[in-house]
């Protein structure tokens, strides 16, 4: 049977992502939170999905990516999260040069060649989970604000805090002993979000990255990050419109390339 | 299981040389220790090529801070909570302090003192000038005289001689297994095997190569070659089959368990003519291309082995080759000079993917996407 | 820190070194352009032997500028023309008339010497990280590389002694990879000094004298060698005379923050003399003076009463706020890990020695009685230089990523506790400024031992 659509699927740590594409279009996205039945989650997204778009199982080719990618045993195939992203930047923006992406469980610089368009180095954190979502998760957390506000309450202060540490757990200590010496919550929200950014734009200078940067990843709807990511880096940074998105979207992008020749 | 059964015939092995009255010298470091000297002198050497798990990790905190060497931490694991596949460690004599690495010296030198195994002392110099070379061999000749006083017997020259040629024939023979086209895990295991047994292994080693010669394997068109660098795999560590898992296939280890013990050998035009076996010793060590505890030139010796190599096999077989760089964390010599070697061969169009893990089971997830998405570039 | 420079403007001495030591830019530009002399960069306390081979050693990060205010460049050229102790004299009148503005800049003096350095290696830290080394290795290591990648290409050759560190060696190595260009001469250290060791490292020593001659192109006689020893010998009996004689005395020349914060100065400035011997000698025989002629009058603090606490390693990385909170806490900070280390020994210069062989048995015994090793003789090393001092407890800084002088703390600790029977500590280092909260609480609950 002639397929007709191509899913692709990202089981985040913290978010599952489903996306679906048919001739090269975006036709339809889920996002659910993910816990810790990352299968049933992905049955249950892929179900609703085929069923809202008219699709039977056959008609369809599902790649899975991300964090729990080889959990879900209904995928056809599976790709990595950095080359799904890489592939998914390209969508919004052909001429990318650069990913930083951002998580909830860690984070990640690509390269892509700009003339195959794969990707040519990449970097990821290692298992600490400063620089990503979890650490910007515990400070809100420790700061009391809710995440969503967060990014939006760092860029109320002209300055930051200095966060040094970079443990997750030094650093909750540390904002709690600048608390105690009187820093109002947005410099210490300042402070914290331009920890994360010079980690990650540390750990993206250390394999060349360069303008045109993507950021993407569910830390990118995080403006402040974004603001300072591009004050360490010395450059503006782009995000594409589902910045959350971009793996599953690559996924299926990959699943779309295989699939028609 | 594999594992399980290498260690139990291990505990069975050194069993037997103990109760025939050989005495066991256990150490860390890995390409400078003079193996030839304490076999002449009816020693058994034993390597410490343990890999490690969380909870031996965590047992070394007592003794060192969590920012020391992954593997080092292990060793010291293991002598703090002896797990039963383990239990040979209590037939271990003495223990060879040596300065190979900085974790070294820290680790057996506390578990010769906390563990209360005798401590022998083997140093080695950084540079190998003529200078070097000499001081190379100060530190033989007190380590034969330390072993003649223990045993109280003379190691003659014709005994060293007779120990030099054993191991030389012996890695003669290893050398050709990592030449073998088979899948990398069952290359390793048998890696392994020969250097824990030693020039024992020898027939088993010749029995072997000749099976898979005359057994060639079909099952590596589809997966990824890769050629191994860096931290060597130890016993009781699963990564060649993450990277197996992942699509790739490990074709030469170019590491300590691998062809940098293998390919010391000393040539036979040497042996013929030298005098006094020491010098032999001394020659090694000059030789040794591999030594990652000596400076200066260890990197561009490195990217050299690895660019001809790579030249050579992707010329050959016409297909692509990966490089992968095993980084243990914490470890001095590879972790320091690891993105300079990445920068050097990503220069002449080699990808490289340098590896960094402890033995951390929580971390697999995300080794094998590291994997997984080197293998991909690869495509 | 005002009260530490009411205090360090009574000695002219250490104004002269903070001000070389931050303007060294400008010093070395001139010596390498228009002197056309040799730069070399050291680290550690091994520029004896460029010195002697007619070079400039410099301690990398001061080939970098830093962000000083203009009235510390105005001191400097004030001094030159009136003379430091003048300047200095002047200050310190002034500020005794409580003039506001004059007051605030002697304040700022001490702040623009020891944040600016500490700033500056943090700079240096992340730019490490960002150029190839890992975050693994320990805070030294990281900032030495980011000095090299900013501005290693400026210098002639890189003098590189090994030491017990497997990971600073590494490091050694990895400086030819970072810049092309410096000649690298190396000094292997035999490990122990067994049969003729001494003959061999004195063979390492001359080789790489000779590799400097060719690098100057200047023949070095043994007679040049043997002056710069009597210098650097004279800046060693200065430098061990102000550690056992007056930090380990009873009576301070100044309060002991500020006491504490000159003996930072001496150790990072030590490396490389500030890249001038005669000057810093001078320097240095001065503050000793200048200490000395204090504690004739009757000027300073006595501070019998405050615990000596010994505080080491501080060469690697260490938090440089200790002394201050310390103070603050009742106690005194004892900064000594050169001499610790051995390296303050003095080099003999007798005309019918070989001076070749005398630098070799410096290091040798450097390595044999100071960093030794293994981890028993360095431990012993800390033993020794606490009950030279009469410490009354020992904080030890575990540098993150150290695996050479950090991980001998579980036996020294044991030892402290079994032969010397004082309290100890370790307190765990990542970064400058990182924790110094947590820093602040465990020295309060280890200063709370002594009350």
């Amino acid at each position: 049977m002639k397929l007709k659509a191509f899913i692709g699927i990202d089981i985040g740590s913290l978010a599952t992502k489903i996306v679906l594409i048919s001739e090269g279009r975006l036709i339809d996205h889920r996002t659910e939170r993910s816990t810790y039945d990352f299968k049933r989650i992905g049955h249950n997204l892929f179900d609703d999905l085929l069923k809202k778009n008219d699709l039977n199982r056959e008609e369809v080719f599902l790649m899975s990516t991300g964090y729990g990618r080889n959990t879900i045993d209904i995928a056809d195939d599976r790709v990595t999260e950095i080359t799904a992203h890489a592939k998914g930047t390209q969508f919004f923006f052909p001429d990318v040069h650069s990913v930083i992406d951002i998580g909830g469980q860690d984070s990640k610089a690509i390269v892509i060649s700009k003339k195959t368009g794969n990707v040519v180095d990449f970097q990821m954190n290692d298992k600490c989970a400063a620089g990503t979502g979890r650490f910007l998760e515990v400070m809100a957390h420790a700061l009391e604000v809710p995440i969503d506000q967060f990014g939006d309450l760092a860029l109320k202060s002209n300055k930051s805090a200095s966060i040094s540490s970079t443990c997750t757990v030094f650093a909750e200590s540390e904002v709690i002993s600048l608390f105690a010496r009187g820093a109002s919550k947005e410099e210490i929200a300042s402070g914290i979000h331009r920890s994360i950014a010079r980690r990650v734009a540390g750990m993206a200078k250390r394999i060349g990255v360069g303008p045109k940067l993507v950021f993407c990843g569910g830390v990118a709807k995080n403006p402040a990050v974004k603001k300072y990511l591009e004050e360490e880096l010395g450059y503006e940074i782009e995000t594409p419109e589902f910045p959350q998105l971009t793996g599953a979207i690559g996924a299926a992008l990959i699943a779309q390339e295989n699939n028609t020749n | 299981m594999d594992d399980l059964s290498l260690l139990s015939d291990l505990s069975l092995f050194l069993k037997e040389k103990k109760a025939n009255g050989v005495k066991i010298v256990a150490y860390l470091a890995h390409d400078n220790i003079p193996e030839e000297l304490l076999d002449a002198a009816g020693f058994f050497p034993l390597r410490m090529m343990f890999g490690g798990n969380d909870d031996l990790m965590d047992a070394s905190h007592n003794f060192l801070p969590p920012s020391t060497c992954a593997f080092a931490q292990s060793c010291i694991g293991l002598y703090s909570t002896k797990p039963n596949i383990f239990s040979f460690l209590d037939l271990v004599d003495f223990f060879i302090v040596s300065n190979h690495c900085v974790s070294d010296i820290c680790v057996s030198e506390i578990i010769s003192k906390h563990f209360n195994i005798p401590r022998l002392d083997f140093y080695v110099p950084y540079t190998k000038n003529n200078s070097s070379l000499k001081y190379f061999k100060l530190e033989l000749l007190e380590l034969k005289k330390r072993l003649e006083a223990i045993t109280g017997t003379e190691i003659t020259n014709e005994k060293l001689f007779e120990s030099i040629n054993k191991y030389n024939e012996f890695k003669r023979v290893l050398l050709k297994v990592n030449e073998l086209e088979i899948l990398g895990s069952e290359k390793l295991k048998v890696l392994q095997r020969a250097m824990l047994y030693g020039p024992e292994f020898q027939p088993d080693l010749e029995k072997f190569i000749q099976y898979v010669r005359e057994n060639p394997s079909s099952l590596l068109e589809t997966s990824k070659d890769i050629l191994f660098t860096g931290c060597s795999i130890f016993v009781n560590d699963n990564l060649v089959d993450l990277i197996e898992e992942g699509g790739g296939n490990i074709i030469f280890f170019d590491t300590w368990i691998g062809s940098h013990y293998s390919s010391q050998i000393i040539n036979d035009s040497s042996i013929q003519t030298e005098k006094d076996p020491l010098d032999l010793l001394v020659l090694k060590f000059k030789d040794n291309i591999y030594g990652d505890h000596t400076v200066p030139n260890f990197l561009e010796q490195k990217v050299a082995l690895i660019e001809n190599y790579y030249q050579k096999y992707t010329k050959t077989k016409g297909r692509k080759l990966g490089v992968i760089n095993h980084i243990i964390k914490f470890c001095d010599h590879i972790s320091l000079l690891s993105s300079f070697l990445k920068e050097r061969l990503q220069e002449k169009g080699i990808s490289v993917l340098n590896l960094e893990r402890d033995y951390s089971r929580a971390n697999s997830g995300q080794l094998l996407t590291r994997i997984e998405a080197y293998l991909e570039m690869m495509e | 820190m005002s009260l530490i420079a009411d205090e360090i403007i009574q000695f002219s001495s250490v104004l002269r070194m903070a001000y070389n030591l931050l303007t060294g830019r400008n010093y070395l530009k001139r010596k390498k352009f228009r002197e056309k002399e040799k730069l070399v960069a050291v680290t550690l306390p091994f520029s004896d032997l460029a010195f002697a081979a007619g070079t400039i050693p410099v301690f990398p990060i001061r080939m970098h500028q830093f962000e000083i205010s203009q009235y510390l460049t105005y001191l400097g050229s004030a001094s030159s023309i009136f003379g430091w102790n003048t300047v200095s004299n002047f200050l310190g009148f002034i500020r005794n008339l409580g003039i506001n503005e004059i007051s605030k800049i002697v304040d700022d003096i001490i702040e623009d010497v020891i944040d600016v350095i500490n700033k500056k290696y943090n700079e240096m830290y992340d730019i490490g990280i960002e150029n190839g080394i890992s975050s693994d290795f320990c805070y030294g290591l990281k900032s030495l590389v980011g000095m090299h990648v900013t501005k290693g290409s400026n210098v002639d050759a890189c003098l590189n002694v090994t030491i017990r560190c497997s990971a600073y060696n590494k490091y050694l190595e990895s400086l030819k990879a970072i810049n092309k260009g410096p000649k690298q001469i190396w000094v292997d250290i035999p490990p122990r000094n067994i049969g003729n060791a001494i003959e061999l490292l004195t063979n390492n020593v001359s080789n790489a004298i000779k590799e400097f001659e060719n690098l100057t192109g200047k023949t070095i006689t043994d007679n040049q060698i043997r002056d710069h020893f009597k210098i650097g010998n004279q800046v060693k009996r200065a430098y061990k005379n102000i550690i056992y004689e007056i930090s380990a005395s009873d009576f301070y020349p100044c309060n002991p923050a500020t006491f504490s914060e000159i003996m930072a100065l001496l150790s990072i400035s030590f490396q490389d003399y500030n890249s001038n011997a005669p000057r810093y000698r001078d320097n240095i025989m001065a503050l000793e003076r200048e200490m000395r002629e204090r504690i004739r009058k009757g000027i300073g603090m006595d501070v019998a009463d405050r615990p000596r606490i010994f505080v080491t390693p501080m060469f690697g990385g260490w938090e440089p706020k200790s002394h201050e909170i310390i103070y603050e806490l009742g106690g005194r900070a004892l900064y000594a890990d050169w001499e610790l280390l051995r390296m303050l020994e003095e080099i003999p210069t007798s005309s019918h020695s070989n001076p070749a062989e005398e630098y070799a048995r410096f290091l040798m015994n450097a390595t044999e009685t100071g960093i030794g090793c293994d981890n028993d003789k360095l431990t012993d090393s800390y033993l020794r230089m606490a009950r030279d001092l009469n410490a009354d407890g020992l904080i030890f800084f575990q540098l993150f990523g150290c695996h050479s002088i950090s991980n001998c703390y579980t036996m020294l600790r044991e030892k402290v506790r079994r032969e010397l029977e004082i309290p100890t500590t370790a307190i765990t280092f990542n970064k400058i400024g990182e924790n110094v909260e947590q820093v602040k609480t465990r020295l309060g609950a280890f200063m709370e031992m002594f009350r």
